[in-house]
């Protein structure tokens, strides 16, 4: 809590009754969840005045991995306070209901007055948020009746069209509406059952379209045709132009109920082509025959999602929304980098783009936020929300379409926490107020004195906050488990860092301890938050964040190569860009089209064929001691085609461009490698160990020039731009007004060639992207992505993306025995075999059991595959030698050898084509 | 005048030395003669040479120093050497923390780190004064071999550092560091040290593969001969890093581990993390992995134990790309620095092969000479028997590993998990060996033998089986009725021996084993009795009878 002085208090710390009223001391919280927010959860309940608090680990969290222990314990101040119960949630249904009941028991005998369950699965589970009311103890999130009304999707929707809040229009029974459209009413659809002779009574409870549901699911069973396909090819019409009246621009999509794989679908974008596509659709889906079930999805096609959101907070009698962010950035349904929008940021960037086409659709996304928070505020009132909840919507253009409400506190909370604070205020003194900056302690305090809090003003703290997901992924985003941590850089001014504890070293020794990143859950491993004063400046922090984070160690992937690319290639378009939520997928293949290039580019090749061109002795001298000042950053931001592209987006445009497929630069060359140097985080600064920055030799190398060109302008007066410099050092004109001695600028010309030397090796840099076609990859005047039919394509995306992580390749075709002993198939002799013929494995699964001194060794499949043929075929027992052949196998990538010489010519032909 | 510069034209040149000098007085000729001299070895071949350096991605050796250490080194032995720039080696000591610690770097830049009797006489200086001072000793080495202009100057070098540091070898701990390129004597020089740490992209050898193709004919990359790939799995390396860096921040770590000498202890830290807590962990890794499907046979990666018992959970693993079926590492318990030995079943069940007992040896034989306590957790089926194994001399490098373990005289305890048998048992720190307390796990299974054992304990019995078998087939029972009841009675034997014979009972009441210790309080348990016996122990060098063995 804040005061009003901005004191950072806890609540019995105050000088107000008032305040001191909010004490939070007799909580006593369990958390039952892992992940970055359990960590959170105990540094906010530290801060904020909870007396104690626990913690509850599953077992699978430190047993199955070394290195794995829960990092939260090291220096926890409750260590009786550490419980364990075998899985959070479990399996089925019996189990779940098994591990309720202990997680209860614990709670309950260790005298915990409330339990948080973080974002896991169980914090919006009905069942279980039920129960635990039911035994007395609070949950600290929304009552089971929200989750009951706003967790499942479909009875949300409802609730939605009561309330008039926006959902995606269409309809799921467009059969019925069919068969009302003849029969009209109740003794209509009596009178047809009668001619069918079905048996039909009306059931007055349901609703007219549930009896005509009722009585076509007769008719089915019943093989009788009461709708044709010819009524339903009205109907299709009639609800496809009540969509069209709203959404001119958009087209409708018809989904036959069975179908699936894109079967018996069809897109349609005219009343023309309604008549064919519902006939299509059930063609395909093969129900012509009469009384067949028909029925099919009619709604409208949105084809530029962006998935937006807002975070809400009540108390059961009033509600608040706290602005929206925008989550479009994801990959493999993980979101990625969420960026805060806010009323407030909105009108700042409406003001900045007076006059530009931007500020147009600023202005339509003003409008739909504004939509998109009364109507959240709507819903959550008529749900009666007493916590924190998310309404979660999908948007196109100006239009919004409410998908869901998440209920219970989301990863990216504190994209929120960054631009609101909450500000109660006495009733009965306005001068008696406190602050709250996190939703976490919001929550604490709603659990506990939830009805006695007065609606909370939301008062802006900085116009915008952004999260970036830190996730143990490869560079095409799989994951990527396994890999250990061996230090990990201290977060640095305007980074919110949450990492688990990862970064809390060894309380005895202060050395880092490993951490294996088992994976055994999802791959996050921290989230990095920062904000700004515009988006501008907030990316730009996260983007500084992420080039001076350095983590180091073993067989370690993460997604920082892939953020940082990400973040630059925006701010070098336009910060407020708008992407849908494939775009992840269509930059991905962008950056694999540079690295199918770049994989190529042998920088060491390009280097001797320019010394060879060099011509005379001495210029191949220069021209040698500038190697490592060119060579080097080139070599590490090819080797990484994320850096890569974030450093083409941000300074492409900027430090060159491309006129008539030529690559012009638009500033001293010198710049644009002091720039790479920079991006790489190479920049000489005293903390650096040796080996992280821009060596000695190469840095004298750029500080003589960078004072060269500026003594040039003092000396001559002559202040110009590096362009009119480099001509008239061409055209040898010493310039005016204030000449050179003459033999002071013969000397300076010798400097220019000498600094000039060799620097148009840069130049590779933008000639890949634009051959790779990256650079083609943009941002339009209305902030939506611009993408090339290439990034586009579903197979040639598929390709690039696995370019950029190729998987282990195999050129064997057996699985063999990796030491002598008895084989098994089985883990016992009533289990299955492990894998048969025909199936599929992965990399790691196991595949087979050796048996050496009574000790079952489990032998884990080399790559990925199929088994084409078990050689051990009912051999349980037997005794097998180091070296045998125990699978036929096809692995899924099989290696295609590339000849040196091929490699080796196509590798020369590039560099001949980037030099040239 | 050149067609390039790399120089800024506008900044006031300076005037070329000798002029300046000229007009300089004698005393000022001399302190620049003297601030030249003193900046000479810093500046190692000139930029020219650091740029190549360089360009391998690897650091000059001004450089790795600073990342050892942020404190200015002190240097010895400057101007060494006839050109006055220190002979291509740098030696000088280092404040780590706040340990003082020896350190000698090859500057590749000069001849290419090569050895003359100079390089070698300051190597030597520098690694006795290590011993005398009783400093740890870091060695960084980057050297192409002798200098051959030095003619035989350049072998004598070599002799004499060999034999400092082979002096100095028991007394004070050192750390070799792999950088570059290393052949001949720059490869056995390293090796004589305590610890090797090799980074990938470097090489070190007997030759390179130059003569080995001259030799031999045969053709072969230098990584496939010496990388780190290959000398990590011989074992001749300890640890191996993906670069020079980590290399550097890896020796500090095992530093961390190290005492100064083997006058004293290995630094002491009194831990944060209760001695007695109960290891909830320790109980639930026992129970899924025994009552598993594989129930007492299956494997498990002994780490996972391992850091549930180590303070924090803090260990470090040495030569872990080899040999995985023994596993090396140091540790703290309870604050005391300990060095645990412990049998993998996870990999080839855990078994004592001739890899497994090399690195056994050697890690206790340090433990031993540095006085630091041991902890031995042992769940062995046995040594690997088999042709191989014998063929490569199972029974010396078992023997090896055995009297290493008998020579040993620093407080040590074992822990028996579950499989102890046979010699394995007898070898592995039992009381008999001299170890201070043997306790087990009631999970134990401590044998003569294996459950093979049955077939000489119901000698009788099965003899019986097979009687009443030829009987039933006599009586014209069918052949598959009959062997399913032969086989009904095997296995009742078989669960009898387990039931009777696989437990730590018999070791109990004979007094192999001191107690039982509950999974859970492990940690407890052994900590307690490492505070009690270190309380017992003084810290002092090796003395008394040298062994015919090693």
């Amino acid at each position: 809590m804040l005061s009003k002085y901005g004191q950072s208090l806890m609540f019995h710390e105050s000088d107000s009754s008032w305040i001191r009223s909010f004490d939070l001391r007799t909580i006593k919280c369990l958390i039952v969840c892992r992940g970055p927010v359990r960590k959170e959860a105990m540094d906010i309940f530290d801060q904020i005045g909870i007396q104690e608090y626990g913690i509850l680990l599953s077992e699978k969290d430190s047993v199955v991995y070394p290195m794995t222990l829960a990092p939260e314990l090291r220096g926890f101040r409750f260590k009786q306070n550490i419980h364990r119960v075998e899985d959070y949630m479990g399996a089925g249904q019996e189990e779940k209901i098994k591990r309720i009941k202990e997680i209860i028991k614990i709670a309950q005998d260790h005298q915990y007055t409330h339990i948080f369950a973080g974002y896991g699965f169980m914090a919006e589970d009905v069942e279980f948020i039920e129960a635990i009311e039911n035994s007395g103890i609070t949950f600290m999130g929304p009552h089971s009746r929200v989750a009951k009304q706003a967790g499942a999707k479909d009875e949300a929707k409802k609730i939605a069209r009561k309330l008039e809040v926006s959902v995606t229009p269409g309809v799921d029974n467009v059969s019925a509406l069919a068969l009302l459209e003849k029969c009209q009413d109740e003794s209509g659809l009596k009178k047809i059952a009668t001619e069918h002779s079905l048996n039909f009574t009306y059931d007055s409870n349901l609703s007219l379209e549930d009896n005509a549901e009722r009585l076509l699911l007769k008719s089915y069973a019943a093989a009788q045709e009461l709708v044709t396909i010819e009524d339903l090819q009205k109907a299709a019409l009639v609800q496809s132009n009540t969509i069209w009246n709203n959404f001119p621009n958009n087209r409708i999509r018809f989904k036959y109920i069975g179908g699936g794989g894109g079967k018996g679908q069809r897109v349609v974008k005219s009343p023309e082509e309604v008549k064919d596509a519902v006939m299509e659709i059930l063609a395909e889906s093969k129900v012509l025959s009469p009384g067949s079930n028909r029925n099919f999805l009619i709604e409208l096609n949105i084809e530029n999602t962006r998935h937006n959101e807002i975070q809400l907070i009540g108390n059961g009698d009033w509600v608040l929304a706290l602005g929206g962010r925008d989550c479009s950035l994801q990959m493999h349904e993980q979101k990625l980098l969420e960026l805060s929008c806010t009323q407030e940021l909105l009108q700042a960037e409406i003001e900045k783009a007076k006059g530009s086409p931007r500020e147009a659709v600023l202005k339509a996304d003003l409008k739909v936020l504004s939509e998109m928070e009364s109507q959240s505020e709507i819903f959550g009132n008529a749900v009666g929300l007493d916590s924190v909840s998310t309404f979660e919507s999908i948007v196109e253009g100006e239009n919004h379409f409410f998908m869901e409400m998440n209920t219970r506190i989301q990863v990216e909370h504190r994209v929120t926490e960054m631009v609101y604070k909450l500000k109660f205020t006495n009733p009965d003194d306005e001068d008696d107020y406190f602050y709250v900056e996190s939703l976490v302690e919001a929550m604490a305090l709603l659990s506990l004195h939830g009805k006695r809090l007065p609606k909370p003003e939301r008062t802006p703290r900085n116009l915008s906050g952004g999260e970036v997901r830190i996730n143990a992924t490869n560079q095409s985003l799989q994951p990527h488990a396994g890999g250990i941590i061996h230090s990990w850089s201290e977060p640095i001014e305007h980074e919110i860092r949450d990492d688990q504890g990862i970064g809390t070293s060894d309380p005895d020794t202060n050395l880092f301890i490993h951490y294996r990143l088992a994976g055994a859950y999802d791959s996050n491993i921290a989230l990095l938050v920062s904000y700004g004063d515009s988006r501008q400046q907030n990316l730009e922090r996260l983007a500084h964040i992420l080039k001076v984070t350095v983590l180091r160690g073993e067989d370690l992937q993460t997604n920082l190569g892939v953020h940082y690319g990400l973040i630059n290639w925006i701010l070098g378009k336009d910060p407020m860009f708008k992407p849908n939520t494939r775009f992840m997928t269509s930059y991905l293949a962008a950056v694999g089209a540079l690295e199918e290039i770049a994989k190529d580019v042998d920088i060491d090749l390009i280097w001797h064929k320019m010394l060879k061109n060099a011509g005379d002795r001495e210029t191949k001298k220069y021209l040698q001691h500038k190697y490592t000042l060119l060579t080097r950053p080139l070599k590490l931001i090819l080797a990484d085609p994320h850096k890569l592209a974030g450093f083409l987006g941000r300074y492409d445009q900027v430090s060159w461009k491309i006129v008539s497929n030529k690559v012009v630069l638009l500033e001293n060359p010198l710049e644009i490698l002091n720039k790479l140097y920079s991006y790489l985080n190479l920049e000489a600064t005293t903390e650096k160990d040796p080996c992280f920055k821009i060596w000695d030799h190469d840095l004298e190398i750029l500080q003589n020039a960078e004072a060269f060109y500026q003594d040039l302008i003092t000396h001559t007066g002559h202040n110009v731009p590096y362009a009119t410099w480099e001509r008239a050092f061409a055209e040898d004109k010493n310039p005016q007004p204030k000449k050179l001695p003459q033999q002071l600028w013969e000397q300076c010309k010798a400097a220019h060639r000498g600094f000039q030397l060799g620097n148009e090796i840069i130049k590779i840099l933008p000639k890949i992207g634009k051959k790779s076609e990256f650079l083609k990859l943009g941002i339009n005047d209305t902030l939506d992505a611009v993408i090339p039919n290439r990034f586009k394509d579903p197979e040639e995306m598929t390709a690039l993306i696995k370019g950029l992580n190729p998987p282990p390749k195999a050129n064997f075709d057996e699985v063999v025995a990796p030491m002598g002993g008895m084989f098994y198939s089985r883990e016992a002799p009533d289990s299955p075999p492990m894998i048969q013929e025909g199936d599929h494995f992965e990399a790691g699964q196991p595949l087979f059991i050796i048996e050496v001194m009574k000790m079952f060794n489990k032998v884990s499949a080399p790559c990925s595959g199929k088994v084409i043929k078990v050689l051990m075929e009912n051999a349980d027992g037997k005794i097998i030698t180091k070296g045998q052949a125990i699978f036929k196998i096809e692995p899924d990538e099989i290696i295609q050898e590339e000849s040196e010489e091929t490699k080796q010519s196509r590798r020369k032909e590039l560099a001949l084509e980037l030099i040239g | 005048m050149e067609n390039y510069s790399l120089q800024n034209p506008f900044s006031t040149s300076k005037a070329p030395l000798n002029e300046q000098s000229n007009a300089l007085g004698i005393y000022e000729s001399s302190i620049q003669m003297g601030q030249e001299l003193l900046k000479k070895p810093f500046e190692g071949g000139g930029v020219d040479r650091i740029m190549v350096q360089h360009s391998k991605n690897r650091m000059t050796v001004w450089e790795r120093i600073k990342v050892l250490t942020e404190k200015e080194p002190n240097i010895y032995f400057q101007n060494w050497g006839s050109n006055l720039d220190g002979a291509s080696i740098v030696t000088g000591i280092l404040k780590i923390g706040n340990r003082d610690v020896a350190v000698y770097g090859h500057d590749f830049t000069l001849r290419a780190g090569s050895m003359d009797a100079t390089n070698g006489s300051k190597l030597a200086r520098l690694i006795t004064m290590a011993g005398e001072h009783r400093i740890p000793l870091i060695g960084m080495n980057d050297s192409a071999g002798a200098y051959v202009p030095a003619g035989v100057g350049g072998l004598d070098g070599y002799s004499e550092a060999f034999t400092a540091l082979r002096r100095i070898s028991g007394v004070v701990p050192s750390i070799m560091l792999m950088f570059g390129f290393n052949a001949g004597g720059g490869a056995y020089l390293p090796r004589q040290g305590s610890f090797m740490i090799q980074c990938d992209n470097t090489f070190f050898g007997l030759t390179g593969p130059g003569v080995v193709k001259s030799v031999l004919g045969e053709d072969i990359s230098a990584d496939d001969l010496g990388g780190p790939k290959v000398h990590s799995q011989s074992g001749v390396v300890d640890f191996v890093t993906s670069d020079e860096y980590v290399s550097l921040k890896r020796a500090l770590r095992l530093l961390a581990y190290l005492p100064d000498n083997n006058h004293s202890f290995a630094p002491y830290t009194p831990t944060s993390d209760p001695l007695d807590r109960f290891t909830y962990e320790e109980e639930i890794l026992f129970r899924k992995t025994f009552n598993s499907l594989t129930g007492m046979n299956t494997p498990f990666e002994i780490t996972l134990f391992l850091q549930q018992i180590t303070d924090n959970g803090a260990f470090l693993e040495l030569q872990s790309n080899r040999s995985r079926n023994l596993v090396t590492a140091f540790g703290r318990l309870g604050g005391h620095v300990v060095g645990f030995v412990a049998n993998n079943s996870a990999v080839n069940s855990g078994q004592i092969d001739i890899g497994a007992a090399r690195k056994g040896t050697r890690f206790v034989r340090f433990c031993n000479l540095y006085n630091i306590p041991m902890i031995f957790l042992e769940d062995t089926t046995g040594f690997l028997p088999g042709k191989e194994q014998e063929q490569g001399g199972i029974v010396q490098e078992g023997r090896k590993l055995l009297d290493s373990i008998i020579d040993l005289r620093t407080p040590r305890i074992t822990l028996i998990i579950r499989n102890a048998f046979g010699g394995a048992y007898a070898t592995f720190n039992s009381y008999f060996t001299g170890s201070d307390v043997v306790y087990t796990l009631p999970t134990a299974r401590i044998a003569v033998m294996g459950p093979a054992g049955k077939d000489y304990v119901y000698k009788k019995e099965i003899q019986k089986l097979n009687h009443s078998y030829q009987e039933n087939l006599g009586k014209g029972m069918s052949e598959t009725e009959a062997k399913a009841i032969l086989n009904q009675g095997l296995a009742t034997l078989s669960q009898n021996y387990e039931r009777e014979l696989m437990n730590p009972k018999e070791a109990l009441s004979l007094g192999s084993v001191s107690s039982v210790v509950m999974p859970g309080t492990s940690r407890k348990i052994l900590g307690r009795s490492l505070s009690y016996l270190m309380s017992k122990y003084k810290p002092s060098p090796m003395s008394g009878v040298q062994r015919e063995f090693e």
